[in-house]
């Protein structure tokens, strides 16, 4: 009983930890930063009623992932589709970037927007590659898709999104994070 | 197969043929260390990262940690209702105890109860014994000697919770009815006097109670038919 107790309180921790990669994950899905809050609110919700579903030999953030894209899918998709008319993104002036300096604001600004124009199964593929740094299975299992799909969707991603790969990225370019 | 460098670069331009492409995408299927180079040649990942990894903390996390004290009342609902899931979070694994940083325990009720839906209680299946087991452990919290499950036509009791409001106990009754949408019977002890129907976070609620409890039925139907089962709680001598 404590060992669980204990167990069940470290799990709690990690769960607030992976709070930005459930939001950003929750973005990419959404395409709309105030749908992504509701997501990411809910899918805390769902893991805190299925915590006895969590098997300790996997990474929780994927875990977490998964749940997301399963409440997106089956839950809030429709009815934000049927609130907005469509799945707009997100407009790429939502948010003041972090960033030291204005060039650098100003790039990852338009970085942004272009991802965020990407369509929806693109965008969550370029999320969970790219930014959250998961394998092309991993990425794959949480999409619910072949493995040889990511390949295919991050290569139509990259066409896309080519000119900011020649692009300078001022103080980061080549960084890896 | 090994791949030089500049030929991991057409590919990640899709400058290759088509048949050494296909050949790369099928031995990326179990070669881990070939993922690990293209994605190590990518120039596009580290711009991507770099400005997703950056964007500002949205509002409702600036609030998540349940320790925190916040200003209730002067922040927006969404940063609240943000706050306040999170926080039930951590108190769900901390013990069951959340910090008073609400205006009123109906409308943290309200707010964790509009994120419901009929998929959330849809693989809730408690027996009946383990539900009772659950409303002696939940009488207990709020000093009563029993606690009986409410009767309501139509709903079924599928779970008994204990959260906490304010340091108290908070007693969350989950009853869904026959055609899936859950409703929420809620106990605290005490009773300010707030009473009656009331809209709360978009769900119809009805608050009443006995000078020594308060109750709150509250769930996502129309008023009437929310009012007419608060009657009937209250006339069936359902009583904590």
């Amino acid at each position: 009983m404590f060992f669980r107790r204990h167990v069940e309180k470290e799990l709690g921790r990690q769960i607030v930890n992976c709070r930005p990669a459930v939001w950003r994950f929750a973005l990419s899905l959404s395409g709309r930063p105030d749908i992504a809050d509701d997501l990411a609110q809910a899918t805390y919700l769902r893991a805190l009623e299925r915590v006895h579903q969590w098997r300790q030999d996997g990474r929780l953030e994927a875990w977490l992932l998964t749940i997301c894209r399963s409440i997106w899918l089956n839950e809030l998709r429709a009815q934000s589709i049927r609130q907005a008319g469509c799945l707009a993104a997100a407009e790429a002036g939502r948010f003041a970037m972090g960033m030291a300096d204005t060039e650098t604001n100003i790039f990852a600004s338009e970085v942004y927007a272009k991802v965020m124009e990407l369509p929806e199964a693109q965008r969550a593929t370029v999320e969970l590659v790219y930014v959250e740094q998961f394998t092309y299975r991993e990425a794959a299992s949480i999409l619910d898709v072949p493995i040889g799909t990511i390949m295919s969707r991050l290569a139509t991603a990259r066409a896309a999104l080519r000119h900011l790969n020649d692009a300078e990225w001022p103080k980061a370019k080549g960084k890896r994070t | 197969m090994s791949y030089s460098d500049d030929t991991i670069r057409a590919y990640l331009r899709s400058e290759l043929p088509d048949v050494l492409r296909g050949r790369i995408e099928a031995d990326l299927e179990t070669d881990p260390e070939l993922e690990r180079r293209i994605v190590a040649l990518d120039d596009l990942a580290p711009v991507i990262a770099g400005t997703f990894r950056q964007l500002p903390t949205p509002a409702h996390m600036a609030g998540l940690n349940a320790a925190e004290p916040a200003e209730a009342g002067a922040l927006p609902r969404k940063r609240v209702a943000g706050g306040f899931v999170v926080g039930l979070v951590a108190a769900f694994f901390a013990g069951w105890s959340l910090p008073d940083r609400r205006d009123g325990w109906r409308m943290a009720v309200a707010d964790y109860q509009a994120l419901y839906t009929p998929a959330t209680v849809a693989h809730l299946d408690r027996d009946h014994e383990a539900v009772a087991a659950d409303l002696r452990r939940a009488a207990a919290a709020v000093g009563l000697t029993v606690l009986r499950a409410p009767a309501l036509e139509g709903y079924r009791l599928r779970r008994v919770q204990i959260l906490g409001h304010g340091g108290d106990a908070l007693i969350q009754m989950v009853l869904v009815g026959d055609d899936g949408i859950p409703l929420a019977l809620c106990l605290m002890q005490g009773d300010d006097g707030r009473h009656g129907a009331a809209r709360l976070a978009g769900l119809s609620s009805f608050g009443w109670g006995d000078g020594a409890y308060q109750f709150l039925l509250i769930g996502d139907i129309a008023q009437n038919r929310l009012n007419q089962l608060a009657a009937q709680l209250q006339s069936s001598g359902w009583t904590a």
